[in-house]
């Protein structure tokens, strides 16, 4: 043995310890081995090449550890709820936390129990039936099924599911949920603001004729009163007339609004001030055994819209509150500012994200069905007995919101009360003063004025109501014959009164060709839509008078005299 | 835990034993021989690939990746049997050891004898054999004749 030689035992003390090592798990151990290639050196390298396998294997199993602890972090809190069962029992094996999440409820207290009982009792039936078939081999075909959330509500999911052998022997069903909540919510708005545009402009329509009619009469039984001695027997029976026709512009009125074609004066109304306005007849309109409580934000919360129908609004759900709590209870007006960053950020989907008022009108009465709430908006459709209501109240509500750029939502619950929210984008200007300044009498003129109007009949009221206030009056029945007479007298007229909507030329185009050709053309317009859904930002319209129809005399002749005072 | 070095310089390349017998003759195009810093690999006429490991040699992932080259180049895209002489080996670590049975090398190899002679190149040889598994046919000599004999038995 050489110099420096180690002995036979000093070699195998080495070796021992290399083994010691592994076996403690330092795999980085390592001896270097002798050219020799005797028996220890021989064990040396199996203990060098073993050291070697188990720091791959050790390696391999850390990269199988952290994949295994992905895919265990993806299963937890994958966008969907997962669980297993027992194919037999259908008792829950395992769960992952988006399910716990969606339910409220901690993992161990779902895991044991039936998947029967989380399911709502209306569709246990069909989810067992589903669930038993796909146990037996059957193809699964996914019914929709409610859960049942620990905070009350639920969940509404969509099913898939699969049949696998577990390491056991034992049949499993893996269940993936797919919540559809949201979807079905958006699904049922959608379909019920279908339903409320098709039927909001079936009723623009029918109002927009009958305003016409309406015009008619009411210009026509004025001028007949105009003739008669005011004590006579027929006066009575002309003011009967008006007084029918003052209901049927009520409801003309209530089915524009709800159509969102109401004319319409939006300002920049403060929430604040018209709730406090509208609170003490509230008060008076509900009865003493209903306590109103008002609770408006401290800060203005401006929004654009005509004030007068806010306030009907309010008085139509504070009059639905009052129908539904018969033997009393709690109705609370709030209102407070709401940021939205987010669309359906506050649970209305087509809420654009924005700043809005938020107005809550809620009640501790009777609610509402799923099926009454789904046709609450729809005019004409009342749960209260005959004569007790037009079934228009929450329709105007609809449409006033609507037109002013709003939403309107609905939570109700049989014997939970119900709870109206309404959404108005916050005005960036200052409110307006809320009370206008008294009009003066009408009084007539000798001018030359044009009317305008396709309707035979309304033409000829309008023209005597001109007529018999002193006024010179030529008509033309469509835009063109218009612009004729207008060639042919030139500067010697006035004003000039139109419909907007007429066959071929229009009230509008009529306009723009008239103040093309004398730009200081005096305007006035008469349509049964209002202003915002017959007239164009920008164009002619702007310096034009416009009044809805049906008018009584006075508020023609007041706006006659209006359009032809303007400078 | 301390190593210490006893490695000693490398001797010169042995003349690989089949050259002796005549049967090869050292001559350009009879033998394409390739003197590596590892090992020696040529193809013999026979169409057997000869390894022969030099003595010391610690064979490394880059090193043995090297020969399986050399290798690749001399079986010439054919499965050939292969004689690998490790009997200068006193290690191979891990890598070297999963090239030998990579997919490079099982491609051209229709057999392997592993030739060894002392209880180290043993253990290294069935290490690979039983451990890392190559999936060609291989087996362990200590006798060259033998070896060559299993390797030109027919498949």
């Amino acid at each position: 043995m050489g110099k420096g030689e180690r002995t036979f035992e000093q070699r195998l003390d080495e070796t021992v310890e290399l083994a010691v090592q592994i076996a403690s798990g330092n795999l980085e151990a390592r001896l270097l081995v002798s050219e020799r290639g005797d028996p220890i050196d021989a064990v040396v390298a199996a203990l060098n090449m073993l050291a070697d396998e188990l720091a791959h294997e050790r390696k391999g199993r850390q990269r199988a550890e952290e994949l295994l602890q992905d895919e265990l972090d993806a299963y937890e809190n994958a966008p969907a709820l997962f669980c297993s069962l027992d194919g037999q029992s259908l008792t829950i094996e395992n769960c992952n936390q988006t399910l716990a999440a969606a339910l409220g409820l901690p993992k161990p207290q779902i895991i044991g129990r039936s998947v029967l009982d989380l399911c709502s009792e209306d569709c246990r039936d069909l989810v067992e039936r589903s669930l038993r078939e796909l146990a037996v081999g059957a193809p699964h075909e996914g019914p929709e099924a409610r859960l049942d959330k620990a905070t009350g509500g639920h969940v509404t999911v969509s099913t898939g599911a699969s049949r696998v052998r577990g390491h056991d022997g034992r049949e499993r069903l893996r269940i993936v949920w797919r919540d559809v909540t949201l979807e079905r919510h958006l699904e049922a708005q959608l379909v019920q603001a279908q339903k409320l545009s098709a039927v909001g402009r079936l009723c623009g329509g029918v109002a927009h004729d009958f305003n016409n009619i309406l015009s008619v009469v009411t210009g026509a039984a004025a001028l007949l009163s105009a003739e008669l001695s005011a004590r006579s027997i027929e006066t009575e029976d002309i003011d009967l007339i008006q007084q029918a026709v003052a209901r049927g512009a009520s409801l003309t009125s209530d089915l524009l609004a709800f159509s969102r074609r109401q004319v319409v004066k939006p300002t920049t109304t403060d929430v604040r001030s018209v709730m406090r306005e509208t609170e003490r007849m509230i008060e008076r309109l509900v009865g003493a055994d209903i306590q109103v409580i008002g609770d408006p934000q401290s800060e203005p919360l401006c929004v654009l819209i005509d004030a007068s129908q806010l306030s009907q609004v309010l008085i139509n759900l504070a009059i639905n509150a009052r129908d539904a709590m018969g033997e009393g209870g709690r109705l609370s007006i709030a209102a407070a500012r709401l940021n939205l960053d987010r669309e359906g950020g506050s649970g209305v989907p087509d809420l654009p994200p924005g700043a809005y008022a938020r107005i809550s009108v809620s009640d501790t009465g009777s609610g509402m069905t799923n099926e009454v709430l789904s046709q609450v908006f729809e005019p004409f459709f009342t749960t209260k007995p005959p004569g007790s209501g037009s079934g228009l109240g929450l329709s105007v509500c609809y449409g006033i919101i609507r037109q002013a750029g709003g939403r309107i939502s609905i939570d109700s619950g049989v014997g939970q009360g119900t709870s109206v929210k309404i959404y108005l984008p916050i005005s960036a200007s200052e409110a307006s003063p809320a009370l206008a300044p008294g009009r003066p009498p009408a009084r007539g003129g000798r001018e030359t004025i044009l009317v305008v109007e396709d309707d035979v009949a309304v033409c000829m009221v309008t023209r005597r109501i001109l007529e018999r206030a002193g006024y010179r009056v030529l008509v033309a029945t469509n835009g063109v014959e218009a612009l004729e007479v207008a060639d042919r007298l030139g500067a010697s007229i006035d004003l000039v009164v139109s419909d907007v909507t007429m066959p071929g030329m229009g009230g509008i185009e009529l306009g723009v060709e008239l103040r093309r050709q004398r730009p200081t053309t005096r305007l006035l317009y008469l349509s049964g839509y209002p202003r915002v859904a017959t007239v164009k930002p920008g164009s002619v319209e702007l310096g034009a008078e416009f009044l809805g129809k049906p008018f009584t005399s006075s508020a023609l002749l007041e706006s006659v005299r209006r359009a032809l005072d303007i400078a | 835990m301390v190593v210490r070095r006893r490695e000693r310089t490398s001797a010169a390349a042995p003349v690989p034993a089949m050259l002796e017998d005549s049967k090869l003759r050292m001559t350009h195009g009879d033998v394409d021989g390739v003197h590596q810093s590892s090992a020696d690999v040529f193809s013999e006429l026979d169409g057997t690939v000869v390894l022969r490991f030099h003595s010391e040699c610690r064979l490394s992932e880059a090193q043995a990746a090297a020969v399986a080259r050399e290798h690749v180049r001399a079986a010439r895209g054919e499965k050939r049997p292969v004689l690998a002489d490790v009997r200068g080996l006193i290690a191979a670590d891990r890598g070297s050891r999963q090239v030998a049975a990579g997919p490079e090398v099982s491609a051209i190899t229709l057999r392997m004898a592993i030739l060894v002679d002392n209880p180290l190149t043993r253990v290294l040889g069935n290490f690979f054999l039983r451990v890392t598994t190559p999936e060609y046919p291989t087996r362990i000599f200590n006798d060259e004749a033998r070896a060559r004999a299993w390797l030109r038995e027919p498949a």
